[in-house]
């Protein structure tokens, strides 16, 4: 199977881990959106890097990146590090299943799109995230991967 | 009682350049905390520092007459800035600078601030090495460590 380019966390309703919330002193998340787009080849919803947070248009809905362009995105992984940490405090880590521990304890530079891909599923089955989306690249766009 | 405690705010200061990227700017609109140091503001002397990428903005802009240095924050008001630290340990990280030993302090996620000030002080430390981009150099050029005395915020001597 053929990795996707992106791996992306929609968050829950309201965001209640906080997934993307900003953070103090003027950090700034990364996330990313649909957008339409209309020309002489396609006309539909592509996926689109944001640039500074929050959309300008609140009707797009935005999602955290943690993997893009096939490449890590950190500071999206480290965000979803920590509301996995803050989520998992109330676990023994005996309780820890599903590689929590392993992403958790993961030292930076070695994660992999499995890694981000893991970290997606888990965040869903706590509820932290309503869905996780995978992208492909079409004739240079980033599509929705079909499961 | 450490003697970190009381610290109001643990910042490290890039080198000119910024060459191992403590401070540039990630993907998808992502930006690290950032505080800028002591400079003039109207011909007056401010010796508070402020923070965010809104006030680099206003200097760029010529709104203050004289910038000040830029600095990654680690701690302030007495609390972590996780994307700060969170951003650190990856550069240290790229840079070559943690050993074995550092590794259970890399993966801390809420260290203290003397276990910040700590870590810190490994990238003002030796030269680090970034076999991707090809860096070499110095990753930090200082710690400011700030205190809040009378309202004010004063750099503490080290």
């Amino acid at each position: 199977m053929i990795p996707p380019v992106a791996v992306l966390v929609v968050p829950a309703a309201g965001d209640r881990g906080g997934l993307l919330t900003p953070g103090p002193c003027g950090a700034m998340l990364p996330w990313a959106q649909q957008v339409r787009v209309s020309g002489p080849s396609y006309t539909g919803l592509v996926w689109a890097a944001g640039s500074r947070w929050p959309p300008e248009d609140p009707r797009h809905v935005g999602v955290l990146p943690l993997w893009w362009d096939d490449a890590l995105v950190p500071e999206g992984w480290d965000r979803a590090r920590r509301v996995l940490a803050n989520r998992m405090r109330s676990f023994l880590p005996s309780d820890w299943s599903g590689g929590a521990g392993a992403l958790l304890d993961a030292s930076p530079g070695t994660e992999s799109i499995l890694d981000t891909a893991l970290m997606g599923r888990l965040l869903f089955e706590l509820g932290l995230a309503s869905g996780v989306v995978l992208l492909d690249r079409v004739d240079g766009r980033l599509v929705e991967r079909v499961p | 009682m450490s003697a970190y405690n009381t610290l109001f705010g643990v910042l490290v200061v890039p080198p000119e350049g910024d060459g191992s990227l403590l401070l540039t700017p990630g993907a998808g609109g992502s930006l690290p905390p950032v505080a800028f140091g002591p400079f003039q503001r109207e011909g007056a002397f401010r010796s508070q520092w402020s923070i965010g990428w809104d006030t680099q903005m206003a200097c760029e802009k010529g709104v203050w007459a004289e910038g000040g240095e830029r600095a990654l924050l680690l701690w302030w008001d007495g609390k972590l800035v996780p994307e700060g630290w969170d951003r650190m340990r990856r550069v240290g990280w790229d840079c070559l600078l943690w050993d074995y030993i550092d590794r259970w302090e890399l993966n801390l996620h809420t260290p203290s601030a003397g276990e910040l000030v700590v870590a810190a002080k490994r990238l003002t430390g030796g030269p680090g090495r970034n076999l991707l981009t090809g860096f070499h150099g110095k990753v930090a050029s200082r710690i400011v460590l700030l205190d809040r005395v009378d309202d004010r915020l004063v750099e503490r001597a080290q």
